[in-house]
């Protein structure tokens, strides 16, 4: 028995190691990926981690072991081959941790370039995908904080998505939404100069989220603004809370909204039910529960509206 | 009366059996339906392969030697039952050998040639068939134990993903039928047991027929409850991807994420593989072992 665990445990060797492994640094293991589609061929820019650089444990833009490099092809697979022939390594999207697409597919079906990730760039399928006007946008940004170079902007999604912000979309949400021919909301970032210290760079440029655009028939479509995100989440039951921010008597209030329901009926009207709660838990004091109600109303409404 | 020298328990034999159900589910490519489709052909699979099986389980609880007796009883229809158990077992080998290694090439080892995977996997089979009964039913517990661990792994570290409220498609026969058959050729694991009730040890006061049926009629079980246990995981983990995707346990173990380790999937599919390879030295151990029995000049039953 004891010759055959051994056995087992070479050819699991042999099998593991493989006749031609590459060694890490002889790999492009891309951080975050921007795909875009400009009318003839796809432009895909990926921030690598660079093995040359510094030491490795964190993202230091003085040692630049993070870099950029843009690559360019027919097809998405044959853009991020284009990466590797550039970057003169072989290419690991395995760690990809975010995906940003652009403008550009408005007018192309990006179902295949999902497709292409998840089965022959073998990215995992809780990647993020969030979109941008210029996809680049978020890979031209030189984050100082986070452990890789695409934490920054994907703790900004999920803390969006927790508190009903904004969506969060992976990857295998839209090629099952689109497969299914189900819609998908996908986060959009914008430019805003805001963020001073944010990057390393000092015009204090940053992205943030301002909204989100909607995934149908494998292309992006509708633009919806914050407030309209965050109704459309509501009525699609992506997310049952919301912060509202409200006025009443001459004062601003923000609390809470938790447990929302947001029913269709047939009428194409919405019926909303919802728990409110200041926001540091506290009950809210009876008279401000009708203006928190009409500002959740308010939302719903911005959603209805960009249907 | 010829005993065995070799001799494994019944608990062994059960682990054995398992172990090759579910690593055949785990690297044979799929084209299962996501949602009632899959469900019931894998739960359909399950109750043919029972019934087809059945003789064999009746059998087991009073006698040892399945083909011999046979061949007892007829010498024709005996060597015709062995021979043909042979053809059925080489068949499952050449088709495990197969879809292994292009499991392995497809999940794990892209760069590497799929006759060098096939080399490795047959050398492995090959080895293991001459160890003989012992050492594979030893392994087969081990092999099956890091396969659970592994794969509990997964499914625990996929749970926030799991949604059992998805929109399920509607009932397609066509792929009911195609699933089905690509169930059926998964199969095997009644024709091992067969072979290998020759070599099941008595154990206390009960005998080793009683055992053996109990193996066999537990593994009925297991086999049925894994099976639809996997489909109900990979449907709540991936939903419609379930259809999209030839190997679904290398699509949700790429999103667990335990502490350090971002991604299982390689991990959980080197295992699976091996789990594979052993499942190939089985077949080919039960096919040399069914036709020595019948070679046998008397037997006991």
């Amino acid at each position: 028995m004891k010759r055959l665990i051994f056995a087992a445990v070479l050819a699991g060797i042999m099998l593991l190691s493989g006749c031609e492994a590459t060694e890490l640094g002889g790999r492009a293991i891309i951080q975050a990926a921007a795909v875009d589609f400009d009318g003839h061929e796809y432009v895909v820019s990926a921030l690598l981690f660079s093995s040359g650089g510094g030491s490795g444990g964190e993202i230091d833009p003085s040692n630049e072991n993070v870099i950029k490099v843009t690559g360019r092809g027919s097809t998405f697979a044959a853009a991020v081959d284009d990466i590797s022939l550039t970057d003169g390594k072989e290419i690991y999207m395995s760690e990809n941790r975010l995906l940003i697409l652009g403008s550009g597919f408005s007018e192309t079906d990006v179902t295949p370039v999902l497709e292409t990730a998840a089965r022959d760039m073998w990215c995992s399928l809780n990647m993020l995908v969030c979109c941008a006007d210029d996809p680049e946008l978020l890979t031209d940004m030189h984050f100082t904080e986070g452990i890789t170079a695409a934490q920054k902007p994907v703790d900004m999604i999920e803390n969006a998505y927790r508190s009903g912000g904004s969506p969060r979309a992976d990857l295998l949400t839209l090629l099952n939404n689109t497969a299914a021919g189900r819609k998908s909301m996908i986060p959009m970032f914008s430019p805003e100069q805001n963020g001073f210290g944010m990057t390393s760079d000092e015009d204090g440029m940053t992205a943030v989220l301002s909204g989100s655009r909607i995934l149908s028939g494998g292309k992006l479509a509708e633009r919806l603004d914050s407030r309209a995100t965050a109704g459309e989440m509501l009525i699609s039951g992506n997310s049952d809370r919301a912060l509202l921010t409200f006025s009443h008597g001459g004062r601003e209030y923000s609390c809470e909204a938790y447990c929302v329901k947001a029913e269709r009926l047939e009428e194409g009207e919405v019926r909303v039910s919802a728990r409110l709660r200041r926001r540091n838990g506290e009950e809210l004091p009876e008279e401000l529960r009708q203006a928190a109600m009409l500002e959740l109303d308010a939302l719903i409404n911005a959603a209805l509206a960009a249907e | 009366m010829q005993e065995n020298s070799h001799k494994i328990s019944a608990a062994q034999l059960f682990c054995i059996l398992l172990l090759m159900r579910i690593s055949a589910e785990i690297v044979y490519p799929t084209s299962g339906g996501f949602g009632g489709t899959g469900l019931a052909a894998a739960l359909t699979a399950e109750v043919i392969r029972f019934v087809v099986a059945l003789p064999v389980l009746i059998y087991s609880f009073k006698g040892r030697s399945f083909y011999a007796a046979i061949k007892r009883k007829n010498c024709f229809w005996g060597w015709a039952s062995a021979i043909g158990a042979a053809v059925l077992l080489a068949w499952f080998v050449i088709r495990t050998l197969i879809c292994s290694s292009q499991f392995a090439q497809r999940v794990l080892l892209n760069n590497i040639s799929i006759w060098i995977i096939g080399a490795l996997l047959s050398g492995f089979a090959v080895y293991a068939t001459v160890k003989g009964a012992e050492a594979l039913a030893r392994s087969g517990v081990l092999f099956l134990a890091a396969a659970v661990i592994i794969t509990l792994l997964v499914i625990l570290a996929d749970i926030p993903y799991m949604q059992f409220d998805r929109e399920l498609p509607e009932w397609t026969t066509a792929l009911f039928i195609t699933d089905l058959i690509e169930r059926l050729t998964r199969s095997g694991e009644y024709l091992v047991f067969a072979a290998f009730l020759p070599y099941v040890k008595d154990s206390g006061n009960a005998k080793s027929g009683t055992r053996s049926g109990a193996a066999g009629m537990w593994y009925a079980f297991a086999g049925g409850l894994s099976a639809v246990l996997l489909c109900v995981f990979f449907g709540a983990v991936l939903g419609e991807y379930q259809s999209m995707t030839e190997y679904p346990i290398a699509a949700a173990a790429s999103m667990a994420d335990i502490v350090l380790l971002k991604r299982l999937d390689g991990l959980t599919c080197a295992v699976w593989i091996l789990a594979a390879a052993f499942r190939c030295g089985m077949l080919l151990f039960s096919m040399f072992s069914i036709l020595g029995e019948c070679r046998k000049k008397e037997e006991s039953i």
